[in-house]
């Protein structure tokens, strides 16, 4: 009876300490290494087409000044169209959409979804044939893009292997709450370290669905958006690195967003990124381990263990299960077993970024301040743990189920709130 | 209880005190705003050129009527010093010391500056201007010709708004930038450069035209197909005068024989090579190096990770067809031309 | 004289050279936070070396002292708290020869009757409620007390059917905190090299770091165990499960967590260096740097 329990927690604590060695030797790499970012001087070139899509349901808010942001990037026009994909919105962004149109009748040109799936992958399917341009970029709703940002995820696509280009999200509304606080240090670990360190190796840098686009011929070689996928990010992503194209991270192409302000907000997030992520686990983990001769086997390892990344969270809980259960029958762990197990606690569960990554991070950023709030990671990491184990729970139970229920992040941003002065 | 209080209260606050700064962070933020995100791209090579150019309209914009004509010595509104000169260098009187010039210096005439002068603020010419050999400069701002001198050295950035020469043995740091062309003398040192001609020596490459034989090539047969391009395992050579009519990946090194053609773009995951007269339409991106031979062409971006070597009369881009040329390191032979901008952190070279 | 005073074309050159990266005003033009990495220096690999090695070294030449400490720290304490708990200590070798002691209680466990599982259950079912009451926007809270409740609902299960056999007396407990409190003590100057050594914090402020975590837990592992002792002699051995799981070793790593955030918002070498113009440069002060 021991053994049944002392072999899957030393399993799950090899894991952790495979993810632990992982995101240390992408610290030592970000902060040491020969940094990577090839593409980010293409400041001069022939432009090509680009159709930039926007997923809105009911954005009343901050489609407004989204657009606007994207109206005013210096891509030259005549190669610009901008499409909201106005998916079954009941509120004001109908009208707004419709004004915008009117205004801007070569810029801007809204495509209507009145039914049809729910969701961002199902919206992003159907809206594709609406352009032929080259190279689709993709922005959530409440995203504010500089003047420069449209140039900056296209010059990747000079090298004809892209097939998806990632830029580096910002949190916007920091200040808010310690939510907000915490989650800019979950994204400060995974872009400027996690990401930008995955690039510099040559591993698979993931994109993020948002401040990034897709190569057009790239997208129709294999089938376009997939709508039966909770997270049509982590889908793409695999599929093109799969079929032989290369996913592209670049730090310097940052853009605002808005994170979740409250906690039922996140975890509704989260456990949508669960949900999705496991799928693609299920998907590709088998394609990927079989390793076509064009995948070096560090960007295999270093898949599967992107693939896995949400499902660590529900390990992590089994863990400690497992663990009070071994307590009661009397087994002395090594003190090692429960510090992994401690330490796993001061992480991020976006990706897994321990509290070493997220400090670094942070250092080079020049924001060292918000350091402090290190020990609150564990804050942070025990609400998402729950939330993502019990959607990985649910999901394993029903996995029978084709449907999918699509939660929108809720929006807090007044309409045409102040955002954060750009310096130039 | 009341001892047991005491321990109890005296553990929390030692347990409390390293999660002090944490806490007053919380409460009383000293970084909390979100990270400034820069508004223009990063390839925007004359940024501070304009900015600076907008900043000094507005100063002289408000200069009294006297300080706005002929030579003058005086502060600028927002308290610069600077001084002018209309007819002659000699009007430069030095402050400091012999030859070093502390003050923004405005050229209002043609003019030819003395040799071993060093700026340290600003140059403003409003006419053609030929700087002294020797000379250092901050930063320059031509609204028309702009020759350096050779051995010249610019610190920050310089910009003309029309051909800027540049002597031999310069050294040009930061971002050099014309609105017409930028001829580059022989073992000029610079770090980026964004123009719609850009050559080593006087005479220029062009893009070479349609009309030229080739025939057909076939890729290998382990060559398979990704949607727009053929990806290719190991090394691919293309044999002189051959024509491929799509896009490659090369996962090994790549070279295109003289006189061969690419019709579209290729990358190769270490070295791509042009032989002379080779041509790609499209782009082209390698891991490594890219060595471009004589007089051949790239229609497109030429990316690499380590280091471009482009030949004598090879030319990259067109009038009509600009494009970037970026590595860390790039190497320049005479009568090399790029149409748009040329981008090397760790140093480009002509020779 | 040669060698006095640098030559002046040398002079010369330093100066250009820092116009060449800082502004108007003097500070240094840093590159986009996208594009910078930290540079490595020998001196900083031997100064890793130097303190974790050095820690570590401390530590064991330490353990007999720190053994003797906790021992007076456990004899004063319970003389305070007015226990009647026999405390001995037990001598311990480590490899190389080095002998310490630790702590050891000659006390009987007390196990949880009745109406200790049922206080138990009252406490944990109104913690679980409690958790449901709070607003939500203390929801990392509301899911602390679940656990919390869990955890304790975990060992009233086991209690409630199976006192006897729990395989834990009071001296395990004990004797487990502590040697685990040693042994994350001897982590502390190798994860600190690993993670915080490699940055460019000047020496001093690594080294005082170093020893103030060390002293920290050296004071607070037996506190912390003193604690859990009071609170099990008066709440039985149904408290042990989750003092030893919630509030043992993550506290401890919580305190180290905390030391590293805070060391690592200090500021470091290179930046103390670049926000200070060196007096050569002597610039008008004005606009914004181009």
């Amino acid at each position: 009876m021991r053994l049944a329990l002392l072999i899957p927690l030393y399993a799950i604590v090899a894991v952790l300490i495979i993810y632990t060695v992982r995101h240390y030797l992408f610290t030592l790499n970000r902060l040491f290494g020969r940094h990577r970012q090839p593409y980010v001087d293409i400041g001069t070139a022939a432009w090509p087409r680009v159709a930039v899509f926007v997923p809105c349901h009911n954005e009343e808010r901050v489609i407004a000044q989204m657009l606007d942001a994207l109206l005013a990037c210096d891509y030259p026009e005549r190669q610009l169209v901008i499409i909201p994909i106005n998916d079954r919105s009941s509120d004001g962004t109908s009208r707004i959409l419709a004004d915008y149109a009117g205004r801007f009748p070569v810029r801007v040109a809204p495509f209507h979804r009145k039914g049809g799936k729910p969701g961002k992958a199902a919206a992003l399917k159907d809206a594709m044939e609406a352009s032929d341009a080259a190279i689709h970029l993709v922005f959530d709703a409440d995203y504010l893009p500089g003047r420069g940002l449209i140039k900056q995820l296209v010059g990747p696509f000079f090298d004809p292997e892209v097939g998806a280009v990632m830029g580096r999200v910002v949190p916007m509304n920091v200040n808010k709450t310690l939510l907000t606080r915490l989650l800019d240090l979950e994204r400060t670990g995974g872009y400027q370290v996690d990401q930008q360190a995955r690039m510099n190796l040559g591993l698979i840098p993931q994109y993020g669905g948002t401040v990034g686009g897709v190569r057009r011929t790239a997208l129709i070689h294999m089938g376009g958006w997939r709508d039966d996928t909770l997270a049509e990010d982590t889908d793409i992503t695999f599929r093109l690195i799969l079929a032989g194209w290369e996913v592209v991270y670049q730090n310097r192409s940052e853009c605002y967003e808005e994170v979740p302000e409250n906690w039922p907000s996140r975890i509704r997030q989260i456990k949508r990124w669960a949900r999705g992520h496991n799928q693609a686990l299920a998907r590709y983990w088998w394609p990927l381990l079989k390793r076509p001769a064009h995948l070096r086997r560090w960007a295999v390892v270093d898949g599967l263990l992107l693939l896995g990344v949400f499902a660590v969270g529900p390990l992590l809980l089994l863990g400690w299960v497992l663990a009070v259960a071994l307590y009661y029958m009397g087994v002395q762990l090594s003190v090692g077993v429960y510090v992994i197990l401690a330490v796993a606690m001061y992480s991020t569960l976006g990706n897994f970024a321990a509290f070493f990554e997220v400090a670094a991070g942070a250092r080079l950023d020049g924001s060292r301040g918000r350091i402090r709030l290190l020990p609150f990671l564990i804050v942070g990491f025990l609400v998402s743990l729950v939330s993502v184990s019990w959607a990985t729970l649910v999901q394993m139970a029903t996995f029978w189920r084709k449907d999918q229920l699509w939660d929108k992040t809720e929006r807090h941003r007044e309409a045409g709130a102040m955002i954060p002065k750009e310096t130039g | 209880m009341l001892p047991f209080l005491a321990l109890l209260g005296l553990t929390l606050l030692w347990l409390l005190l390293p999660l002090l700064p944490a806490f007053r962070e919380l409460v009383r933020p000293t970084d909390v705003a979100p990270l400034k995100v820069v508004d223009r791209s990063s390839g925007y090579v004359a940024y501070f050129a304009r900015n600076f150019r907008q900043y000094l309209d507005r100063q002289m914009a408000a200069l009294p009527g006297e300080a706005q004509v002929g030579d003058y010595v005086g502060k600028l509104p927002d308290g610069t010093q600077f001084i002018r000169v209309r007819k002659s260098s000699q009007g430069l009187t030095h402050e400091v010391e012999p030859g070093t010039q502390n003050r923004l210096v405005v050229v209002d005439g043609a003019m030819t500056l003395q040799d071993g002068e060093t700026f340290l603020m600003e140059v403003y010419a409003r006419a053609p201007m030929i700087g002294g050999a020797g000379s250092v400069y901050r930063a320059i701002y031509a609204d028309r010709e702009l020759g350096l001198g050779e051995r010249s050295t610019v610190l920050r950035w310089a910009h003309a708004g029309g051909t800027m020469g540049v002597g031999s043995h310069s050294v040009l740091r930061g971002r050099i930038t014309s609105d017409q062309a930028v001829v580059l003398g022989a073992n000029v040192v610079f770090e980026r450069i964004g123009a719609p001609r850009i050559s080593v020596g006087t005479e220029h490459g062009i893009p070479p035209g349609d009309g030229f034989a080739a025939h057909p090539f076939a890729l290998p047969e382990h060559a398979h197909p990704i949607g727009d391009h053929y990806r290719v395992e190991g090394d691919l050579e293309i044999p002189a005068g051959a024509r491929v009519t799509s896009s490659l990946v090369v996962a090994g090194s790549l070279t295109i024989g003289p006189g061969a053609v690419v019709e579209g773009s290729v990358k190769a995951h270490r070295d791509v090579e042009l032989a002379d007269a080779a041509r790609v339409r499209g782009s082209v991106v390698a891991r490594r190096r890219v060595m471009v031979g004589d007089s051949a062409w790239i229609g497109g971006p030429v990316i690499a990770e380590e280091r471009i070597r482009l030949g004598q009369r090879s030319v990259v881009g067109g009038p009509e067809l600009p494009a970037t040329v970026s590595a860390p390191l790039i190497e320049l032979a005479a009568g090399a031309t790029v149409y748009g901008q040329i981008s090397a952190p760790l140093g480009a070279r002509t020779f | 004289m040669p060698g006095k005073r640098a030559r002046p074309e040398l002079e010369r050159t330093r100066k250009l050279e820092a116009m060449r990266v800082r502004g108007v005003r003097g500070g240094v033009i840093t590159p986009h936070r996208s594009m910078v990495g930290l540079p490595w220096t020998a001196f900083r690999l031997l100064t890793t070396l130097l303190l974790s090695l050095g820690g570590l070294l401390l530590l064991y030449v330490s353990l007999p002292g720190l053994g003797r400490f906790w021992q007076e720290i456990f004899e004063r304490t319970i003389q305070f708290l007015g226990l009647q708990v026999p405390l001995g200590n037990q001598v311990w070798t480590v490899p190389g020869g080095l002998e310490f002691t630790l702590p050891v209680l000659a006390v009987v466990t007390p196990l949880p009757g009745t109406r200790e599982i049922w206080i138990a259950v009252l406490v944990s079912v109104l913690v679980f409620a409690l958790s449901f009451l709070l607003p939500v926007r203390f929801t990392p809270l509301r899911y602390f007390l679940r656990l919390l409740a869990i955890v304790e609902g975990s060992a009233i299960a086991f209690f409630a059917f199976s006192t006897e056999s729990f395989p834990y007396r009071l001296q395990d407990h004990v004797f487990i905190l502590l040697s685990a409190g040693l042994v994350v003590m001897a982590l502390v100057p190798l994860v600190l090299g690993l993670t915080l050594h490699v940055f460019d914090l000047a020496f001093w402020k690594k080294l005082l770091l170093t020893l103030a975590i060390l002293a920290h837990l050296a004071v607070f592992i037996p506190l912390q165990v003193l604690v859990h002792i009071w609170l099990v002699l008066h709440g039985s051995a149904v408290l042990m499960p989750v003092l030893f799981l919630v509030f043992g070793l993550l506290l401890d790593v919580l305190v180290f967590v905390a030391f590293y955030g805070w060391a690592l918002s200090w500021q470091g070498e290179l930046e103390r260096r670049d926000l200070s113009p060196p007096a050569h440069l002597a610039m008008p002060a004005r606009r914004q740097p181009a």
